[in-house]
């Protein structure tokens, strides 16, 4: 942990140094995540998003400026956005998990396939017809967007802003990039919180509810028994001809990391998922103590019906298997890939309990739940 | 039957080919089974280590079991096209008989949203859903090509309007990828990849049964399709009766093409390539009684070998059995042909 608090703060002196442009203004160091940074200069903020998907290089500029005052000469920003943010459209539903913690939920009025949602104040709002279908995520619709008449899009990473975000762009509706997704380090999501309290002019109910979010991750690692022998975890499930599992630098890697565990696939230097061969997985997993995540599956007469070959496991024999797959919204979609980056405490707590259901005897579960019979 | 004798060295080589890739593919693989072992394990005999016993009974013989079915039947299938349209481009799908399963399954996992959700499935239930609307829509597209056959009278005519079906099918197919959604699309592209080794037992069995029929109605066609080598004239002065020929062609070179895109997904090259690879290394014949025999062992072979190596034997990535049957497939046709050029 310490190494690599280190590199971060190596990484962030580098950046500093490079960007001293604005030498008015103090830079907001995020402590875990790598892909945003925040220069405040007590005016105006500048935003800078970085690393929005795997081995990005690009870098983004936003200015971030309180209604009605005058535009800083000279330098130019990918995006002008005046703050605070009164109506989003945004288009992951992790989006809605942050302006939740946050207490803006109001301030959501489009969404692109909205049956995505889970959140029960976000589906209320939808059934009023305040918070409107733009569409699909790929491509908003645009009549419906402009109609909305917007301040701010906010979409995930991509490497370039596409066609149709410029078009908004062009029309005076500037579009921002929420990277969570491809932070590894579970706190390092959460801390897009962060990103959120600056747009919604939030930015200290936002560091207090990081901080409280941090404080309980590290309290619940601390509250880890003592073991010889860490357990061995196994992931993923099998799809067509392969098995699919989160790589050795993935965010559920760190987190069987920071619960203490034997992740089988730790070493690998991944940090998005795998493809393995059925083979490989079953002579490395066979014996693995828990297993995560299987995909989609939900019990185990599925898994046991859908491949011959996950019967041999010994977590379907000892029934130590757990899924995400099972926590879902009103209308299907899964609350872990909803508010799972907003509350990492929680992710993590549903992992130990599934460990140690000895240590926590009152807890009720959120993300991870046991598969069905 | 006198020719059969005269290529008994050929059928023994053939033969002993396919059992050769065979012992290769159960032995070769990313986890490093020794060879002792796996006769061992395959021989019924207890072994030291479990693992590489679930990797081979339950894994990788299947699998096998899979791929001969498969390429010889594909390969069969594609003969008897060539054959019927006289046309050496022909191939198993050039009926439309894949694109009519490709249909079916875009139709359930992109177009269900369309349909007002009616379909709701587990992962299961998803599995056999997927297998059941790809042999609909072979079955459908199979349906309008027969009753065109009864209305048509020459082979051509439906070689057009078989193709005709696929590029309405794909048109079809494309619009419902441009609204699906990513996680439709994603399993719409991951069922073209194709998959041999996700079939249980049951699966296989049903598999067999509609393969052995298809197979077994080829057989039957064998001595038409000796006449109809010489041109349907001709064949029909044989005493061929054209429409219950055709018939049965279609017939069988649907439950072919239909059950095995239905069961492991498209597999593209090897139908087309199996019956030229046969006719290149036995020039002297075109007597199906040789060749549609020999067909099915060429074809179990090619997919045989093709799936070793999308294994890549150790190593822990897979690649899509699709992406490799043409691969290899295309430049082994090139090399026979240059070299009989010579």
């Amino acid at each position: 942990m310490k190494k690599i608090q280190t590199i971060i703060l190596l990484s962030w002196l580098i950046i500093g140094c490079t960007s001293s442009r604005s030498k008015d203004t103090t830079p907001t160091s995020a402590q875990y995540a790598q892909g945003f940074s925040i220069e405040s200069n007590g005016i105006y903020d500048i935003l800078l998003l970085k690393n929005l998907v795997p081995n990005s290089q690009t870098e983004f500029r936003y200015l971030l400026i309180a209604d009605g005052i005058e535009l800083p000469k000279g330098e130019p920003y990918d995006g002008i956005i005046r703050t605070p943010v009164k109506r989003i459209v945004a288009c992951s539903t992790t989006h809605i998990a942050f302006l939740e913690e946050l207490g803006a939920i109001e301030t959501l009025v489009g969404f692109p396939e909205t049956d995505y949602i889970s959140s029960s104040d976000a589906r209320k709002r939808i059934a009023e017809g305040k918070i409107i279908d733009v569409g699909k995520s790929q491509q908003l619709n645009v009549e419906r967007v402009l109609e909305l008449n917007p301040d701010l899009i906010l979409s995930f990473g991509v490497e370039t802003i596409d066609g149709s975000l410029k078009r908004f762009n062009k029309m005076g509706i500037p579009s921002a990039f929420i990277g969570e997704w491809n932070e590894q380090n579970p706190l390092g999501r959460a801390e897009w919180i962060k990103v959120f309290g600056a747009l919604l002019g939030k930015k200290k109910e936002a560091d207090e509810r990081f901080k409280s979010i941090e404080e309980k991750y590290i309290e619940i690692q601390n509250s880890i028994p003592n073991i010889k022998t860490k357990p061995t975890v196994l992931a993923g499930a099998i799809y067509q001809d392969a098995w699919y599992l989160p790589g050795g630098n993935s965010y559920l890697a760190q987190l069987f990391k920071d619960a203490n565990t034997n992740y089988l696939w730790k070493d690998d230097t991944q940090t998005g998922s795998l493809a393995l061969s059925i083979e490989t997985v079953l002579e490395k997993g066979q014996q693995a103590d828990y297993w995560f995540a299987p995909g989609q599956h939900t019990s185990y007469s599925i898994l046991e019906e859908e491949h011959v070959l996950y019967s041999k496991f010994d977590a379907i024999q000892t029934k130590r298997i757990f899924t995400y797959a099972r926590s879902k919204g009103s209308t299907g979609g899964l609350l872990f890939f909803e508010s799972g980056a907003t509350r990492p405490d929680l992710v993590l707590k549903d992992i130990i309990h599934h460990l140690y259901p000895e240590l926590h005897t009152a807890y009720s579960l959120t993300y991870f739940l046991p598969l069905d019979d | 039957m006198i020719e059969i004798r005269s290529y008994t060295g050929f059928f023994t080589f053939l033969i002993g080919m396919l059992f050769l890739c065979l012992i290769f593919n159960l032995s070769l693989g990313s986890v490093d089974i020794p060879l002792w072992e796996a006769i061992k394990i395959t021989l019924g005999y207890p072994t030291t280590k479990p693992t590489f016993e679930y990797i081979l009974l339950d894994y990788r013989i299947p699998k096998a079991i899979t791929a001969i079915l498969a390429g010889g039947s594909l390969g069969v299938c594609g003969l008897m096209m060539q054959t019927y349209f006289r046309n050496p481009l022909a191939g198993p799908y050039v009926l439309g008989i894949s694109s009519g399963a490709s249909l079916g399954v875009a139709l359930l996992l992109m177009g269900s949203s369309w349909l007002g959700g009616w379909f709701v499935f587990g992962e299961v239930g998803l599995r056999w859903a997927v297998m059941i609307a790809a042999s609909l829509g072979s079955v459908l597209v199979f349906s309008l090509i027969l009753i065109a056959a009864v209305r048509l009278n020459n082979s051509t005519s439906l070689l057009i309007l078989g193709l005709m079906f696929g590029s309405f099918t794909a048109a079809i197919v494309n619009i419902l990828m441009f609204y699906g959604s990513k996680e439709a699309l994603q399993k719409y592209v991951f069922w073209s990849f194709g998959s041999l080794g996700n079939m249980n037992t049951s699966e296989l069995k049903i598999l067999s049964v509609v393969l052995f029929i298809g197979l077994g109605m080829a057989v039957v066609a064998i001595k038409n399709l000796n006449s109809l080598l010489l041109g349907e004239t001709y064949a029909q002065s044989l005493g061929v009766s054209l429409k219950k020929n055709r018939y049965l062609i279609v017939i069988s070179g649907s439950l072919l093409a239909g059950a095995t895109t239905a069961f492991v997904g498209p597999i593209g090259f090897i139908g087309l390539a199996a019956p030229h690879l046969i006719r290149l290394l036995i020039p002297s014949t075109r007597d199906h009684k040789v060749i549609l025999p020999a067909v099915f062992l060429g074809g179990a072979l090619l997919l045989l070998i093709c799936d070793s190596i999308a294994q890549i034997p150790g190593s822990a990535s897979v690649l899509p059995i699709n992406g490799i049957t043409s691969l290899i497939g295309a430049p082994l046709i090139i090399l026979l042909i240059l070299r009989q050029r010579k």
